[in-house]
């Protein structure tokens, strides 16, 4: 049965417990209330893996989204490569799309004469989308930070951004869901003075960006993510959590300082964060919603999932199709022979897990010669348009003559094929199986 | 020539225009039926900018060119073959037209030097020296199996002591498949009307379906274009299709259509694209420009392509020149265009209105009716007339 509540939704968010007043049970009850208008993490299962659905969402009531989701990266807010009309013909399930503030600030000026949205304004009308501060594609590198603004990365240059120029953006681009900004230059190799910056930087401006956001008649109804930096010390972490959960506002959890985003992600091995996204998970409550950005390989992918983690993005998608390849990694269920809760595995399995890395061939790379005569389809079986109706040695071909058709078959193949590995895991989980990379 | 058992050309004209020498038609190719007049886009190396043939074919293109020079240099004739051709091998189940490949080497490579025997060349992959003859160039094009081929023909000698026509007689005693391909033979003379009629009439000896006038697509001042054009429709067979090289501003495409000619083909809308300029009726646009930046129209009011149904000028200002998204959005939308001015061109002759649509085009691309000279020439000189005043 469905509610129009929005008519109360004012009268309510006036109610507000807010500065120092704020009291655990206060944020409690405002948390519970705020799920009917704003955003609701519905967890159907904590037991073994966890799998749910995130739904009411303000801007959007009648979507909703299956656990674990799969953000489509975008450049500007289209899908790198692909204009709207060449998107529809990929049939994988796109739930959703990933604006970063990186590549997408740009549009700024237009998008806030335009009224209605990043996701209108580029040509994307009727998708969701969740702006996110840094393209996880591309690599950080650390610029002049100050205390009142964060250096972003832009495909014109570094641009400086204040938490009052960062608010505005957000309500010119009308996200369903959106990052608080926070200090993003730290990973596992940052000294302790970085991560004690970062982390202070991320709670000032966290404070900062609420302000603006309590206000603001338009972000007011939309899901906030806090964002937890401090690298790989859980010390920071700890601290920058019972800030955010200070703020009832928080409908999510990124956690972030795990690297510097870029393709260096991908050599990351699941023991190397194992521990950390653990520990932090454990700071966090059940009931929210848990985000990891970076292409991790596949199989850290899935052992993330069974650690927690709900929300992840398609950059390895961007990051394969640019280095000219396709994937041809696959996917099984396997049966679980131990109890797993909340990502507690027993030892040998962990081994088992280990030599999947050696074991499976993540992609082809199209510009190898020995796909000059190939008639084949990028991957045998793929029902994807690129491998319907294309071969390797054409788009070997398209690659030697550096022809922009290349990329964009990869991009159709490469996103359908990822896009169809996260249907499989949101299927097997529920069937109570793990999922193996072959 | 009516009596060739293997015709694989088949040109029906639906109508001609009764003032003008314009006329529709459909041309009966192997893998397609064209409607003409035609604008071919140029699919350099097997591709069309980044475009799938699905979109293509979206865009009611019926025939698009590719390039022999690029092609027999890479992927190379063989592989082509044996991928079963290039419709095949680029998943293009339309027509085809490949050049010779000889216009693009003189171009394209410095070292070119032309002799009785071909065009002689240094490899740009490897210092040794090639030759294009006119029957490597046949043999090139069987292999990639285009529905139209064109002779090899000498574009530098032609301008001075008139064309090889001997070069067309190679081609065509070298032409392997001439139950499933045309050779279209390319009328050659420079700016001399003497040579030109002179070309002319040797070709017309030849068993062919169907002419190509070129040398008309460089630098020459239009009066003296026009005119030749003018004149090659005056000589060439009526019942033959009748192609002109590397033309396709929309303005020219107007004339030329009002002269006789049915088929065209430019880089123009497809390299201007890439450039971040989008065509409409009054002229192109270049979303570059900051007074895009909140102008959220579509490129062209009334244009029913993908991106005009979809997308604003302030969106592709944002992302031009920097997304190949940009790229892709406005060549649909330029190629769009063009089909768009060919089928109204056809509409109108269909309709015997042709003459009132030529005017009315000019009318929008030329404000204020400031007509250049040449265009209101060569439209008089087929007896449609211009409204100066
Ligand atoms: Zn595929
Ligand atoms: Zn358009």
């Amino acid at each position: 049965m469905c509610y129009d509540l929005s008519k109360y939704h004012d009268i309510i968010l006036n109610f507000v417990p807010c500065g120092d007043v704020i009291t655990t049970l206060s944020v409690t009850i405002y948390y519970l209330i705020l799920q009917f208008f704003i955003m609701k993490f519905i967890l159907e299962n904590s037991n073994k893996v966890r799998f749910g659905k995130i739904c009411s969402l303000s801007r959007s009531p009648n979507l909703e989204l299956e656990t674990p989701v799969l953000l489509v990266n975008t450049k500007a807010g289209s899908v790198m490569h692909l204009s709207h009309e060449v998107l529809m013909k990929i049939d994988g399930p796109i739930q959703c799309l990933q604006v970063p503030l990186s590549n997408s600030a740009k549009c700024y000026e237009g998008v806030r004469g335009f009224k209605k949205g990043i996701m209108e304004f580029a040509g994307m009308k009727g998708f969701l989308s969740y702006c996110s501060v840094h393209d996880p594609a591309e690599k950080l590198t650390k610029g002049k930070n100050e205390k009142e603004q964060i250096s972003v990365n832009t495909c014109n240059g570094r641009i400086y951004i204040t938490v009052q120029r960062y608010m505005e953006i957000m309500e010119a681009f009308q996200p369903d869901m959106y990052e608080a900004l926070s200090d993003g230059y730290n990973d596992s190799n940052s000294s302790n003075r970085r991560l004690c910056k970062s982390s202070a930087n991320s709670m000032s401006y966290f404070d900062e960006c609420m302000r603006i956001h309590e206000k603001s008649k338009i972000l007011k109804q939309t899901p906030v993510f806090g964002v937890i930096e401090g690298g790989h010390n859980l010390i920071y972490k700890e601290k920058i959590i019972s800030h955010l959960l200070g703020n009832p506002n928080v409908c999510g959890f990124v956690i972030s300082g795990l690297h510097s985003n870029g393709p260096d992600v991908e050599k990351l091995c699941f023991s190397s964060i194992e521990s950390v996204v653990h520990q932090t998970l454990k700071l966090l409550p059940d009931d929210r919603v848990k985000v990891i950005h970076g292409c991790f390989r596949p199989e850290v992918v899935v052992r993330l999932i069974e650690l927690g983690i709900d929300i992840f993005d398609s950059s390895l998608v961007d990051i394969v199709t640019n280095r000219g390849s396709a994937f041809v990694f696959g996917w099984e269920a396997v049966d679980k022979k131990t109890t797993m809760v909340n990502g507690n595995t027993e030892g040998d399995r962990d081994k088992s897990v280990e030599n999947e890395l050696q074991s499976y061939k993540l992609e082809i790379s199209l510009g190898d010669k020995i796909y000059f005569d190939d008639f084949g389809p990028l991957l045998q079986g793929c029902s994807c348009l690129a491998c319907q109706k294309h071969t390797r040695a054409y788009i070997h071909h398209l690659f030697v003559t550096k022809e922009m058709l290349g990329p964009v078959l990869l991009m159709i193949h490469n996103l359908h094929h990822y896009l169809s590995f996260f249907a499989f895991i949101r299927k097997t989980v529920r069937d109570g199986h793990r999922v193996g990379i072959i | 020539m009516e009596t060739h058992a293997n015709k694989c050309l088949q040109f029906n004209i639906i109508k001609e225009c009764s003032v003008s020498k314009a006329r529709t038609s459909f041309m009966v190719l192997p893998h397609y039926t064209v409607k003409t007049p035609v604008f071919m886009p140029v699919g350099t190396q097997g591709t069309l900018k980044g475009l799938l043939p699905e979109q293509l074919e979206a865009l009611d293109c019926h025939i698009i060119l590719g390039n022999t020079y690029h092609l027999g240099t890479r992927p190379g004739p063989e592989l082509i073959k044996k991928a079963g051709g290039l419709h095949k091998f680029m998943g293009w189940n339309r027509a085809l037209l490949t050049d010779s490949g000889g216009f693009q080497m003189v171009s394209l490579l410095s070292l070119a030097e032309i002799t009785e025997e071909g065009v002689k060349f240094e490899s740009p992959y490897g210092g040794s020296n090639c030759m294009l003859s006119p029957e490597e160039s046949i043999h090139i094009q069987n292999a990639i199996g285009a529905d139209i081929m064109m002779q090899l023909d000498d574009v530098v000698k032609t301008t001075t002591t008139g064309p090889r026509i001997n070069w067309v007689d190679r081609c065509i005693e070298a032409h392997q498949n001439p139950e499933t391909q045309n050779i279209f033979p390319i009328v050659q003379g420079g700016l001399d009307n003497e040579l030109r009629i002179k070309c002319i009439k040797a070709l017309m000896e030849r068993d062919v379906n169907g002419f190509a006038i070129g040398g008309l697509s460089g630098g020459e001042a239009k009066t003296s274009f026009w005119r030749i054009v003018n004149l090659c429709t005056d000589y060439l067979p009526k019942d033959n299709p009748r192609y002109l090289m590397g033309v396709g501003f929309a303005s020219d495409l107007v004339v030329c259509v009002a002269l006789g000619i049915d088929m065209f083909d430019c880089v123009f809308p497809t390299r201007t694209a890439r450039f971040g300029c989008g065509l409409t009726e009054s002229g192109q646009i270049n979303l570059k420009k900051q007074a895009y930046q909140c102008d959220y129209r579509p490129i062209e009011e009334h244009c029913d392509c993908s991106t005009c149904q979809r997308y604003t000028r302030a969106y592709l200002h944002s992302i031009v020149t920097v997304d190949t998204v940009a790229c892709h959005l406005l060549t649909v939308h330029n190629i769009s265009f063009q089909m768009r001015l060919m089928k109204s061109i056809q509409k109108s002759i269909e309709e015997d209105e042709f003459p009132e649509f030529v005017r009315d085009f000019m009318r929008k691309c030329f404000v204020n009716k400031e007509y250049p000279e040449w265009i209101v020439e060569a439209l008089s000189a087929v007896n449609i007339h211009l409204d100066c005043s």
